[in-house]
């Protein structure tokens, strides 16, 4: 019934030149989504991935759990000192995000140009 | 039916459907919960509000009321009204043993679901919960315009 979450891993550069990680993520975002989020986030080489960015232009479902895991991500971020925004967020779940205080750990844009002017 | 008649404006209606206690069904009820309201003339942000209070409260009650057990259901009763939609849902379980003086320990997941009472009271007007013998129940009204919003 839930639509298997996809992630795959993007290279680009920000504005200012700096590289940044894409994770693009599609389907669900649920409790059976930790690989997709978490493992796709831990395989990113820590030293070389400064600036993350997280995508959520092709999900159409994020529930408690899936938020849980994208705090979790942010955390681990948050230690390894790296910066984390994200985009491609419906306004429903602009604000949902932003009522669980994710924007104090990762700024949150309409789009893939305007996170990467900001980077 | 025309687009202009709704069905608030119609008669009252009443929608039920039962989900198995099964992860990703709650979102069966959110499509229904969804097409009432949409019937009923709710705006695409309070049907978004909908379906997310739905979604959390099924889970809920799959996860805690039903602890998961498939051969339980969850009921989802949609009361449209006048200018309301009353929305119940209810487990076929005994909930949660919490063992009193027990501390919970505390991780990222736990929060989250803590989380998930204090969002759902964000995206919901009004609502009440409660357990008796044969079931936990989670009842609550989403307003077609609520108090106080100037585009309602």
């Amino acid at each position: 019934m839930q639509n298997e979450t996809k992630a795959r891993v993007e290279q680009l550069t920000s504005a200012a030149g700096h590289p940044v990680a894409v994770l693009r993520f599609e389907g669900d975002i649920a409790s059976t989504s930790k690989d997709a989020v978490i493992g796709t986030y831990k395989a990113l080489p820590k030293a070389s991935t400064p600036l993350v960015l997280l995508d959520f232009t092709k999900v159409d479902y994020i529930n408690s759990s899936g938020i849980a895991l994208v705090i979790q991500l942010l955390i681990e971020a948050s230690n390894c000192k790296q910066k984390v925004c994200a985009f491609g967020l419906s306004a429903h779940f602009t604000k949902v995000f932003t009522m669980v205080g994710i924007p104090k750990y990762a700024g949150l844009f309409a789009d893939q140009t305007a996170a990467l002017a900001a980077l | 039916m025309s687009e202009s008649k709704t069905i608030a404006a119609l008669k009252p209606t009443t929608v039920e459907v039962r989900v198995p206690s099964r992860m990703g069904f709650e979102k069966v009820a959110m499509s229904t919960a969804a097409s009432v309201a949409k019937l009923m003339g709710f705006r695409d942000d309070r049907i978004e509000d909908l379906k997310t209070a739905l979604a959390e409260a099924c889970i809920n009650a799959i996860e805690h009321g039903n602890r998961l057990n498939e051969k339980m259901s969850v009921g989802v009763v949609l009361s449209a009204g006048v200018d309301a939609l009353e929305v119940k849902v209810m487990d076929d379980g005994k909930g949660m043993n919490r063992q009193p003086g027990k501390q919970d320990r505390p991780d990222i997941d736990q929060d989250a679901r803590g989380r998930r009472a204090a969002r759902h009271g964000h995206v919901s007007d009004s609502g009440a919960g409660g357990r008796s013998g044969v079931g936990g129940r989670h009842r609550w009204q989403q307003q077609l315009c609520p108090a106080g919003d100037p585009a309602g």
